[in-house]
């Protein structure tokens, strides 16, 4: 049932590599990474429900928090165990330069099998692939292969680099100790101006985070909460309207609903846009949105 | 010229500028490894992510399986852009498919080293404007709605403001969500 979900949102190849990335990275089957979200989202639910139970909410309320956090319990320990995995494979792209460094102290005409052997014993995260790789070699497989299923398992940018360098330096018989310094420099290079371009894109971000569902919904709430609790009877010692200054407060509070969902949709599209990915968009939404309106209608009911 | 067009292709050249360091990097390992400057091309449209410059690389290359001479394709790529630095980095591959690549020149990592100052030089002037367009944008989102809430529910009382309901709404609906729009439309397009 969870695939045929899963299905409808990411593609084929999506899902099989995720249960791969579990697999090869975290050492668990994807039959047992859903028993862990099952028994993850079992414990929560109950919790959950145990406490509206206290809270003395009626039965309807607690089935719906029983089913509500069991669902939200189980997809977020499956999106948790796909970030430890991720994660594990981008501590092994962060560790190709240190690889690459190391490859670089060999001799001059050493064997790319040797490389490869020198990298398994390495006390760096990728030098468990170059075991893998070893291990292959061992059995027969062609070197070229070896280093090719390595660029499979782990589909990183600075993996394949490591891999491809390895693969013409097998073809071409001609490694330089040179190449790989080289290229371990490239690579620091590389990461050091996405780092800088990253850090631009995160000042954008959490702006745009920050703003939409905290500052806005808290500062508007708040303001709505004052100009509904104020106290309009001076009015009429004025001799002003109190009916279409009570009409005007009103207006103003569902505009400024409107206003933080406009807002949230808006921050959620460019968050979307920035990261290349539509998909994001709607998934921020579904974050920002229901947050911003719960401090909306927190700061709102504030009485100052 | 057509204004939406002009606007497309400046995108595109503002697009494969961003990527060009990364680009050259790449390129440059790959032809200090020994490849020839085509199948250092062929590999690097495997490794692109950035569809304009794959889409150019792509375009270089069906012309050389085509038969046009490497040099031709990379003058006909040079002759669409609009980046001036995509142009010269375009003429020094054709010195290199012309004369080959040499450690001992090196002149992709001189290119390489000055567009990466260039393009941190941006990426710095950006950081600066963008502290002050954050600012801007959390007062034109946050700030300037709730004194214009305070302002018109209150005013209306006290100063006979002529503004009704639905004027309320609107501005609040429309006018600010547009104000936000706008600033967060010029951070983006002034992103290097």
């Amino acid at each position: 049932m969870l695939e045929k979900f899963m299905m409808a949102f990411f593609a084929p190849e999506k899902i099989e590599r995720f249960k791969f990335m579990l697999e090869h990275e975290l050492g668990i089957s994807f039959a047992r990474a859903k028993s862990i979200a099952t028994i993850a989202a079992s414990l929560f639910s109950l919790a959950v429900t145990f406490a509206v139970f206290l809270a003395q909410g009626e039965i309807f309320l607690m089935l719906l928090a029983f089913f509500s956090a069991f669902a939200c319990a189980y997809f977020l320990t499956l999106i948790f165990l796909g970030f430890l995995a991720e994660r594990s494979l981008i501590t092994k792209e962060k560790s190709c330069a240190e690889a690459l460094m190391h490859a670089s102290l060999m001799p001059e005409g050493t064997t790319v099998e040797a490389i490869i052997s020198y990298l398994a014993k390495g006390n760096h995260a990728i030098a468990k692939e170059f075991e893998i790789a070893e291990a292959e070699i061992k059995k027969g497989a062609d070197t070229s292969t070896a280093l090719s299923n390595i660029e499979k398992r782990c589909q990183g940018r600075e993996i394949s680099t490591v891999v491809q360098l390895l693969r013409m330096a097998e073809t071409s018989g001609n490694i330089k100790p040179a190449m790989f310094r080289d290229a371990a420099n490239e690579l620091l290079e590389v990461r050091a101006l996405l780092k800088e371009r990253t850090a631009l894109l995160t000042i954008q971000k959490m702006t745009l985070l920050l703003s939409s569902m905290f500052l806005v919904p808290l500062i508007l709430g708040l303001l709505c909460g004052i100009t509904k609790n104020f106290d309009l009877s001076y009015l009429d010692v004025l001799g002003l309207n109190k009916t279409s200054q009570k009409e005007l407060v009103g207006v103003a509070a569902v505009a400024s609903n409107f206003y933080v969902v406009e807002l949230a949709a808006i921050a959620s599209i460019f968050l979307g846009i920035q990261e290349n990915n539509a998909k994001k968009a709607a998934m921020y939404f579904a974050i920002i949105a229901p947050v911003a309106f719960v401090i909306f209608s927190y700061a709102s009911s504030v009485k100052l | 010229m057509n204004p939406i067009k002009s606007y497309i292709e400046f995108k595109k050249a503002k697009a494969i500028e961003s990527q060009l360091a990364l680009f050259l990097l790449s390129l440059r390992s790959k032809l200090l490894a020994g490849l020839t400057l085509e199948s250092s091309l062929k590999r690097l449209k495997q490794e692109l992510n950035n569809n304009n410059m794959k889409w150019e690389i792509s375009k270089i290359l069906s012309e050389i399986e085509k038969g046009v001479d490497i040099s031709d394709a990379l003058m006909n790529a040079a002759s669409r852009t609009r980046s001036l630095q995509f142009k010269k980095v375009l003429s020094h591959l054709n010195e290199i498919a012309k004369s080959g690549y040499s450690k001992r020149s090196d002149s992709l990592k001189l290119l390489c080293n000055e567009l990466m100052a260039a393009q941190k030089a941006k990426m710095r002037e950006y950081s600066s404007k963008l502290t002050v367009l954050s600012l801007l944008f959390v007062a034109s989102a946050a700030i300037i709605p709730a004194l214009w809430l305070a302002f018109v529910v209150m005013g209306s009382a006290f100063f006979a403001l002529d503004i009704n309901s639905s004027q309320i709404f609107a501005s609040i609906t429309i006018v600010f969500p547009s104000l936000s729009l706008a600033i967060l439309l010029y951070i983006k397009e002034s992103a290097p």
